[in-house]
């Protein structure tokens, strides 16, 4: 495949040179760029047909190559000349659909782009082009991740999530965003609920995070809440901790003490005990011992 | 299940020193494919060869020789109490298809393997058994594959049987899902060969367990062999927390003990659905509609999601009480897979004492 500049004023223009144009006004590719510079032409039926034209162009970069093999190595050349985000790599995609690539065109081009590769980057692709605009708007603003979107939408395939989406706060970070997706998505597939029957019960709720984690691990959030609480009863002294396994898979626990002296330690050592004694006393049940923190969890 | 199905190949490789070899030409008689190959060089064939996702996977059969350690340890997992099983890797890969199969993400090979040189592994048990006679060897093929979904087309079942009836130190184990066990009803049974069918109620085979035998076809089988004098096993693994678990394991358990009496049971194991991190992507990908992962699962130490604590102890200790309607005695032996000690003691330590329990199973 040879590479040449022209000047040629007699050429088609190639129904994909509009996205093109558009592609290259959103990508800032430096001054001195190549890209800036040219025309861009390949060769379809023997004719030289432009599919990126800058009008200022007087000359012309030829590939000597059909459209499918010039939009690669086009490609090539923006990628060198810039790193490309989510939003654009899909647009690249969008544009290598309509002129008809393959699955193997695409696999090369995801690996061009730093696409997802093989099949699961078709997959993704495809499933995109499904997306609710705010879904995608979310994803191209790298709010969410691409395989968190993805697994969101895939469990409200057919449905209008919009409302819920709306409900998910902008102050919400990166990770947030994808828990909360994803904690929702699994509810939902779990529960056989639909995206309105979720929003009704996500409208009210001012704390999005811990609901979703509720709805998510309705055990394990209670055993964390019942957990947290017995801790506060035992009224540690300040500095010390109890530290355990946060799964609650084993049943030991350390007891850490901050002191600064022998007296200091004594101190805190009496504390500890009269507090623990006077819980233990209390009659409440010990929420160390498993049997009683899972105690009342299949209870309805 | 179609058997016609799970045997058809659009490219069969065959490495060309075992080209002549007669389980290559008996296998190949029995198989359909599209095209052949053969290759000097395995390692660069998997490495130039792209794709390598189950679906490719299923279309290839590669026929070759065994390669690296014959017999190896089951993984196991750390932190957690190992039963102490004993692989012999023979197949590499599974058409059986199931939704939550570890080998989606485990395998990374663009075809099927079928290890076609069983004598160079009889020839390393043979010197590896009467070298180690201290202590009884659990040894087993169905950790990369099902140990007999294969069996139609290569007949090993019979040669493996026929290898290890001889040897007092090993017990040797299938591990299926099929109901292809006519080769193993032909041959002359022994104490120490035991055949492992995977449990689950039929709507969890129904919709996640591919092409695998029903339930009623596996306990078929499981009883046919009973009345050959063979011993099974019973593997509740993974045991998945649908709705209606109650009853469905519950019924499932009924008609096992309906059809299977306890003494010809050498053992059952538990073991609730857990998936890492690979796994989990490939069956979000390859398979979006099942929920089986949308429900409470947490990260353990071993970087092995499980369902929450309280809730798999739930679920072992209600298959334990319907298991024990029908052993009052406490007569069988049962085991837990990849579970901490923690969970033994709240689950099995009034059926067994569990310090002796391993020991006193597959001794």
């Amino acid at each position: 495949m040879s590479f040449i500049i022209i000047k040629n004023d007699n050429f088609k223009v190639h129904n994909i040179c509009h996205d093109i144009s558009r592609l290259i006004k959103d990508i800032n590719l430096p001054l001195g760029s190549l890209i800036r510079q040219y025309r861009f032409c390949c060769r379809e039926d023997n004719k030289t047909i432009a599919f990126y034209s800058n009008k200022n162009n007087e000359f012309s970069f030829f590939i000597d190559s059909d459209i499918k093999n010039a939009f690669i190595n086009f490609i090539k050349f923006v990628v060198n000349e810039n790193k490309l985000n989510l939003k654009n790599s899909y647009k690249i995609l969008l544009i290598a659909e309509k002129i008809n690539f393959i699955d193997e065109e695409f696999y090369e081009l995801f690996k061009i782009i730093n696409w997802q590769s093989y099949k699961k980057g078709l997959y993704y692709f495809r499933l995109m082009k499904t997306f609710m605009p705010d879904l995608t708007n979310i994803l191209f603003n790298n709010k969410i991740s691409l395989k968190d979107a993805c697994y969101f939408h895939q469990a409200f395939i057919n449905q209008n999530y919009d409302l819920i989406l709306k409900k998910i706060n902008k102050e919400f970070t990166f990770s947030e965003i994808n828990e909360i997706t994803r904690n929702i998505a699994d509810f939902a597939k779990k529960e056989k609920k639909k995206a309105d029957e979720i929003y009704k019960i996500i409208e009210m709720s001012d704390d999005l995070l811990k609901l979703t984690f509720q709805l998510k691990y309705p055990h394990y959030a209670k055993c964390i809440n019942d957990f947290n609480n017995f801790l506060i009863e035992l009224n540690l002294p300040k500095g010390s901790e109890i530290i355990s396994d946060n799964k609650f898979e084993k049943e030991e626990y350390f007891l850490k003490i901050k002191f600064t002296s022998l007296e200091n330690l004594l101190k805190k050592i009496n504390l500890i005990k009269n507090n623990f004694e006077k819980l233990f006393n209390s009659g409440k049940k010990d929420k160390f011992l498993h049997k009683n923190l899972f105690e009342n969890l299949n209870k309805k | 299940m179609n058997i016609e199905n799970l045997y058809t190949y659009e490219k069969i490789y065959i490495e060309k020193k075992y080209k002549n070899h007669k389980n290559t030409l008996k296998i190949l008689s029995r198989l359909h494919y599209d095209e052949i190959y053969f290759t000097n060089d395995t390692k660069n064939l998997i490495n130039t060869l792209n794709l390598k996702n189950t679906v490719i996977r299923n279309k290839n059969l590669l026929l070759g020789g065994i390669r690296g350690e014959i017999l190896q340890k089951c993984p196991g997992s750390h932190g957690h109490i190992c039963c102490n099983y004993n692989v012999i890797n023979l197949y590499l890969g599974c058409p059986i298809n199931c939704q939550y199969c570890i080998l989606q993400s485990y395998l990374n090979q663009p075809f099927t393997i079928i290890n076609v040189n069983i004598e160079k592994i009889f020839n390393y048990l043979d010197k590896f058994l009467r070298k180690n006679t201290d202590k009884i060897y659990r040894i087993g093929t169905g950790e990369l594959s099902d140990s007999l979904v294969f069996d139609p087309i290569t007949d090993f079942s019979i040669d493996f049987i026929n290898f290890f009836k001889n040897y007092s130190n090993a017990i040797f184990e299938f591990k299926t899902k099929t109901n292809f066990i006519d080769n193993i009803i032909k041959t002359k049974s022994a104490n120490n060969i035991v055949i492992g069918f995977s449990m689950n109620p039929d709507v969890i085979i129904n919709s996640t367990e591919g092409y695998s035998s029903c339930l009623k076809e596996r306990l078929e089988s499981a009883k046919k062999l009973t009345l050959h004098n063979y011993k099974i096993a019973l593997h509740f693994d993974p045991i998945i927390n649908i709705i209606n678990f109650d009853i469905e394991y519950k019924n499932m358990i009924d008609l096992i003990f309906k059809n299977i009496e306890i003494k010809n049971i050498a053992w059952i194991s538990l073991g609730t659905f857990r998936y890492n991190n690979d796994l989990k992507n490939e069956i979000e990908y390859n398979y979006p509609e099942n929920n089986i992962l949308s429900d409470e699962f947490l990260e353990n130490a071993d970087k092995k999601y499980r369902y929450f604590k309280p809730v798999r102890v739930t679920l072992y200790n209600k298959i334990i009480n319907w298991i024990k309607y029908y052993d009052k005695n406490l007569k069988l032996s049962i085991y837990l897979c990849m579970e901490s000690p923690s969970v033994w003691e709240n689950t099995l330590k009034h059926y067994t004492n569990i310090e002796k329990n391993l020991y006193n199973i597959f001794h």
